[in-house]
């Protein structure tokens, strides 16, 4: 079932049309949620309210192929509605996380920790030292990264959902894989240097 | 270290090269970049290998956010079946 059939039948309150529309959208959901709002309570709360917006306002959704990117709009926006009492937006600066020797034009030695781990045990901390780098992102730089690299949804379709401009996610998206670079590369310096330490 | 294919550019030119290519860096790695700014790229990473691994641990850092699909956390499967049933119910659909 496409999502055009699937919204039809959400429409036409077809038996098994909310465990479908639960089954396609509602993990995915549920993990963008967790991770924008870094709370398990408040999260609990987005997610909820995503889904219930989101499924009773779908009959009047217009583009049917829309569907993806209009329920991560609801739920970006269940979640700065969450953070609204938050401090003002902090912004990434791209000078905090250049490369070393930039500003000269030489780069200076930089640590090559590209290949991934070969053990399970290497491969959950490092998916945990990436959990923490994205937790410590602004909300909105988060967002972008999330959908874009983790979701798999396009740059416009990100724009959409955030209902900004595409020049501003490729801007974002860019410093937040940058500042999460930075934050892996500490973690490996830390690996490197307690590999030094003699038990 | 300066890479071959810079050594005649002077320190400005060489500081404003690497300045834009690191700013559109993720560009290049998305695929979405210009032809002429790809030759660029290309030209900074001949024998520059700081440049090398600055390229392959971003390119490292998205691959790893493509992979990490769920977030962690052992009681994230009670909380979205919980999460579930009340909005089921709240919608008063009983549908399964």
């Amino acid at each position: 079932m496409d999502d055009e059939k699937l919204l039809q039948a959400i429409i036409d309150e077809e038996p098994g049309a909310f465990d479908e529309f639960v089954r396609r959208y509602g993990r995915r959901l549920m993990a963008f949620s967790v991770r924008t709002c870094s709370n398990i309570d408040n999260a609990e709360d987005v997610f909820q309210d995503t889904l219930l917006k989101a499924y009773q306002a779908l009959g009047d959704l217009r583009e049917p192929k829309a569907l993806r990117t209009w329920l991560y709009r609801v739920a970006a926006n269940n979640c700065r509605m969450m953070r609204r009492k938050d401090r003002a937006p902090r912004q990434i600066s791209l000078e905090d996380y250049k490369p070393p020797g930039w500003e000269d034009g030489e780069l200076i030695e930089v640590a090559d920790w590209s290949d991934p781990p070969d053990d399970a045990a290497g491969r959950s901390e490092l998916k945990q030292a990436f959990e923490h780098g994205l937790a410590e992102l602004p909300a909105e730089y988060r967002m972008v990264l999330l959908m874009r690299d983790v979701e798999g949804m396009s740059t416009k379709e990100t724009a959409e959902a955030l209902e900004i401009g595409e020049s501003a996610v490729k801007m974002r998206l860019h410093r937040a894989r940058m500042a999460l670079r930075h934050h892996l590369a500490q973690y490996h310096e830390q690996l490197a240097e307690d590999a030094e330490v003699p038990a | 270290m300066t890479p071959d294919r810079l050594q005649g550019l002077t320190r400005e030119e060489r500081t404003s090269l690497c300045r834009e290519v690191v700013e559109q860096l993720s560009d290049y790695l998305d695929g979405s970049a210009q032809e002429d700014f790809c030759r660029r790229v290309e030209a900074m990473l001949q024998g520059c290998q700081p440049f090398e691994a600055y390229r392959d641990t971003l390119a490292a850092t998205i691959e790893l956010a493509r992979r990490c699909k769920e977030p962690a956390g052992d009681d994230l499967d009670d909380v979205y079946e919980r999460s579930v049933e009340i909005v089921r119910k709240r919608l008063q659909v009983d549908d399964r």
